[in-house]
């Protein structure tokens, strides 16, 4: 056993250390679990969860395809124009295209789509970029942790609890999600919302953008809307009919691909479908599999039982006690550390949790709804605690508009304290009382 | 290798920068800094950059800007925002330079991919020693 915790704990420590690249840390750990002899070959490939694997790959593929249209500037565009070109205004919604792309999306790719607009606009209007940055990087965070396809945590969860369906996520934490964004909006428009200025020059500039001119290939948007819609029907009525959600994905996403280039010669074909793949996050794939395999592996050990059972002793089988810590360890952990490890880990501990008290399918919701909802909402509350905030910096900083880091969890930290209290409530009042 | 090459000052003005590429039809001039070595280049290509969103001219910017439709006085009017700032703040300084010592194949290929002229810098101190075009290089060859 102390040989596996040895393995985890310095895979997380040097993971946590971002001295290395994550996937190379976790392949590496990966591999001494089987050399060591902790687990061996045929227990480190079922520990791969190839559901998750193959959702994110299919969703990543879909993306792909999609980008290509120019919708997302194209919804930047026209929402900006709704309200006028007023800076308040642009900045609530884009805020909410972030959100709802995300819950669909990844939140990475959404914001690398939308925050360059946004920094298009606010250049424009002559307004600071960094309250529209702030915002949409709440935005994709909280909008990815509405659907279970919109972010990390919820994909693994909905990938391996298997009473979880697409639907469940959806009636259960979008309105846990619509509450903390409203309440999102309230600080953002204290801080900087009702200060917020532009000429009447400026704003005519950005109503001149002309948004139909923002969609490239209009064809390609049709498929893309159909397809996207068709995945997400599977995804709806797959889960009573033993279908995977990677498998709606993957197929989604090979059926946009050849609908995309129909008509085009197989050279061409060849080099699209070679992009579309290149767009893959590879590292964020193979990550994944490194991380299972060292999961199985203390999981393999009994680590994780003991850990439960500590757990569930700790609280004296107090589910709703379990339950408020595990939303708030999941947040505070999310916002410092990767939550992709941290869900991981907790999942597999949760069900032993589940297990030890003789939890009926629905009896358990709370926990695994406070863990999705803690370690997708954690992320914001540093600069470092998803992938997305770090995109979104790395933008601001090549647009010569850097983001500090404490100057962010000056103002977010408090932010995500007040979202994970509004989920104690929702938690509290639907499903533990 | 031409000697004592025209040069602007990090501390003089965009507007002036501008004005030395305009009256001398430069594609680029060299920028030095308080004690006279080289900071980089200011060049036409630094100018366009001024003309259109910052974000479009970045590493996975903007794809296209096909929905903004600015006319001769907006490009002017971003411009003007730049023109009084110190030209020091906006050089390209990625670009290659070389040494009295560089080779001359090295050399070719730097201009080659740069399509600019080269600054010729002191090895020891950055100081600025001239500028090498390619026309030096193919006068040299066909003479």
């Amino acid at each position: 056993m102390w040989i596996a915790g040895l393995i985890f704990g310095a895979c997380y420590l040097v993971v946590m250390s971002e001295k290395f690249n994550r996937a190379n840390v976790a392949l590496l750990a990966a591999g001494l679990m089987i050399f060591t002899g902790v687990i061996d070959q045929k227990e480190a490939i079922a520990g791969i969860d190839f559901n998750t694997l193959g959702l994110l790959v299919g969703m990543m593929l879909i993306v792909a395809v999609t980008r290509e249209t120019g919708i997302f500037q194209f919804l930047a565009i026209w929402s900006a124009k709704r309200v006028k070109a007023s800076p308040w205004g642009i900045l609530l919604m884009l805020g909410l295209v972030t959100a709802f792309v995300s819950a669909f999306l990844d939140n990475v790719t959404t914001v690398l789509l939308i925050v360059p607009v946004t920094l298009a606009i606010t250049e424009e209007l002559d307004v600071p970029a960094y309250p529209f940055l702030f915002a949409e990087i709440l935005c994709a965070n909280i909008g990815g942790t509405a659907t279970m396809i919109g972010d990390p945590p919820n994909i693994m969860l909905g990938s391996q609890v298997e009473h979880l369906s697409f639907t469940d996520f959806l009636v259960h934490l979008t309105p846990a999600v619509a509450l903390v964004l409203a309440a999102t909006f309230v600080p953002i428009w204290v801080m900087w919302g009702r200060k917020m200025r532009a000429t009447p020059e400026a704003r005519a500039r950005v109503m001149a953008f002309e948004a139909r001119s923002a969609i490239k290939d209009r064809g390609l948007l049709v498929k893309c809307m159909l397809v996207l819609g068709l995945v997400v029907a599977g995804f709806v009525l797959g889960h009573s009919r033993g279908l995977e959600p990677a498998t709606v994905a993957i197929t989604g996403g090979a059926v946009l691909m050849l609908l995309s280039n129909l008509g085009r010669k197989i050279d061409e074909k060849n080099e699209r479908v070679h992009s579309f793949f290149g767009h893959v996050e590879w590292t964020t794939i193979f990550f994944f599999v490194g991380l299972f395999v060292v999961v199985a592996g203390v999981e393999a050990s009994g680590l994780l039982e003991l850990l439960g059972d500590r757990i569930v002793e700790g609280a004296g089988s107090d589910l709703n006690l379990i339950a408020v810590a595990v939303l708030w360890v999941s947040a505070v952990a999310s916002s410092v550390i990767d939550n992709i490890p941290f869900v991981a880990t907790m999942i597999p501990t949760l069900k032993g949790v589940v297990a030890d008290l003789g939890l009926t399918d629905q009896q358990s919701l709370g926990l695994w709804w406070s863990l999705a909802l803690g370690a997708c909402l954690g992320g914001n509350g540093t600069l470092i605690g998803a992938s997305a905030n770090l995109i979104v910096a790395g933008f601001a900083e090549r647009a010569g508009k850097p983001i500090r880091f404490f100057t962010f969890l000056k103002h977010a930290f408090p932010l995500m304290l007040m979202s994970i209290a509004i989920c104690q409530a929702y938690i509290w009042f639907r499903y533990l009382r | 290798m031409k000697q004592n090459p025209v040069t602007v000052h990090a501390a003089q003005t965009v507007g002036e920068a501008v004005g030395v590429l305009v009256h001398h039809t430069f594609r680029s001039v060299p920028v030095l800094g308080p004690d006279g070595t080289l900071i980089g280049q200011f060049g036409i290509h630094s100018m366009l950059r001024m003309l259109v969103p910052r974000i479009a001219t970045e590493r996975k910017g903007l794809q296209h800007l096909d929905f903004v439709r600015d006319d001769l006085e907006d490009l002017r009017r971003r411009l003007r925002v730049f023109w009084d700032r110190p030209v020091g703040d906006y050089v390209e300084n990625d670009g290659d330079v070389v040494y009295l010592d560089t080779p001359l194949t090295k050399t070719v290929l730097a201009l080659y991919h740069t399509h600019e002229n080269l600054p010729v810098v002191d090895r020891q101190t950055g100081k600025l020693l001239g500028i090498i075009s390619y026309w030096d290089v193919v006068r040299r060859l066909v003479s």
